[in-house]
């Protein structure tokens, strides 16, 4: 059986950057608001075996404007995903307002080709829509490069969740409608609004990490098979789809093992877990 | 007895990375060799467990016996199940999800204490000291102290 695809990792919590970096702890406590003991990296590679996942889609957070902190930073990500490159593949993060973000991210597509940029309002502090941000849609799209937008629920509250609606992502997504975008953590709560985003654009995609509801199983079986749910998941975004596990404020296994219990039909299951990421993947020109 | 001059106690951390959600894994030999390290005689070995998702325990090492020790610690604590420690908790920023593990934990038991004399731990010529990860893969310390003579 081919190994699924964990679109959601953040390289955070990982003993070896700490050890480099000090301050990353603090900012991972603070800022992440991830409080349990950092563990060194082979827990996360055990952790994926144990998972049956080839490959994790590593992220970092650029919020130095914003609290003063880069989780873990670009350069440190390249650093992990160069130790193992048949194991992972890098998301890297930018400042978008800041007035050198485009040469950073001319450096994270040529020199590290990192597939994406990872923004998120709620820790970065800007609005989506902001015009300052087309030069960065615009590249994005030229480069065949993915934007993961961070929305949904944060449950820090030193945190503003008021550009974390989905909704908000309609305006990009008809605007620049060759760029595909991907939505964290089915925008919970606000899955309706996502649900709405998703029907009216098909460069839309979502992950299915976060649990918000109970443990993993209890959430995910309410949020992609309850009610008319199910019907939405299996007939109108069944194929954008992508599992990520949130690692490590998950693990990975207990996602997995949650996509697996539901009542989608097996084909739905083995999308989510693995065919959408490579369809998605291959897309970018980068071969699995 | 402390403040006796020929009292010694000496203690090691030992660390293991797991590599299962649940696993059993024999630690004798590790026990066995730090005891024969210290170069304490007689006097005895506390083995401690420093997690709540984890535990210890002696028995004998026979493949099938192990595997119906996991059966059962899943049987009587199963993870589909209601429990109310099942919510976001905010102390470690996620949410808790693995009562089962904390259960099973205190159903093992944290710590050992094993005999020693002539150098040697005083186990049967069938009991082994296993340590059990019950939510990993994970990064675990066990507290190995020895205090004799």
């Amino acid at each position: 059986m081919k190994g699924y695809i964990d679109f959601l990792v953040y390289a955070l919590g990982i003993k070896e950057l700490i050890a480099k970096v000090p301050k990353l702890d603090e900012c991972t406590r603070e800022v992440f608001y991830l409080r349990t003991s950092p563990q060194p990296l082979e827990v996360l590679i055990k952790q994926m075996e144990e998972a049956n996942v080839e490959r994790g889609i590593l992220y970092s957070i650029n919020a130095k404007r914003s609290h003063g902190c880069d989780m873990p930073g670009n350069d440190l990500l390249y650093e992990i995903i160069k130790k193992r490159p048949e194991l992972f593949i890098g998301v890297g993060s930018i400042d978008p307002l800041e007035d050198d973000s485009l040469k950073e991210l001319e450096k994270l597509y040529s020199n590290y080709e990192f597939i994406g940029i990872f923004l998120s309002p709620a820790y970065q502090l800007f609005d989506p829509c902001d015009e300052k941000l087309s030069r960065i849609y615009e590249f994005l799209e030229d480069n065949k490069m993915l934007l993961v937008l961070h929305m949904g629920l944060t449950w820090n509250n030193r945190l503003s969740i008021k550009w974390s609606n989905p909704l908000i992502v309609d305006e990009i997504a008809r605007k620049y409608n060759k760029l595909k975008i991907v939505i964290t953590h089915m925008a919970w709560p606000w899955i309706d609004d996502l649900y709405a985003v998703m029907f009216r654009n098909r460069n839309v995609y979502a992950i299915t990490s976060g649990v918000f509801t109970g443990t993993p199983k209890e959430h995910l079986r309410t949020i992609l098979t309850e009610g008319y749910r199910r019907r939405i998941t299996e007939r109108f975004i069944a194929d954008r789809l992508l599992f990520g596990s949130e690692f490590p404020r998950m693990e990975i296994w207990k996602m997995v093992d949650a996509i697996l219990s539901t009542n989608l039909s097996e084909n739905t299951k083995i999308m989510i877990l693995r065919d959408n990421a490579v369809s998605l993947l291959t897309s970018l020109n980068k071969a699995i | 007895m402390y403040g006796d001059p020929t009292l010694k106690i000496e203690v090691k951390i030992m660390e293991i990375i797991t590599n299962r959600k649940t696993e059993i894994i024999d630690i004798t030999d590790e026990v066995q060799s730090f005891v024969k390290k210290c170069g304490v005689r007689n006097g005895i070995v506390n083995i401690f467990v420093r997690h709540t998702t984890a535990g210890i325990f002696l028995n004998e090492k026979e493949d099938g016996l192990l595997k119906d020790f996991m059966n059962y610690l899943h049987k009587i604590v199963p993870e589909d199940d209601e429990y109310y420690h099942h919510h976001f908790f905010y102390k470690d920023g996620r949410a808790a999800v693995n009562a089962w593990a904390h259960i099973r934990s205190v159903l093992l038991g944290h710590f050992l204490t094993i005999p020693l004399k002539d150098g040697k731990l005083l186990l049967s010529a069938r009991q082994r000291i296993f340590f059990t990860e019950l939510d990993g893969p994970h990064s675990r310390e066990i507290l190995i102290q020895v205090v004799g003579d």
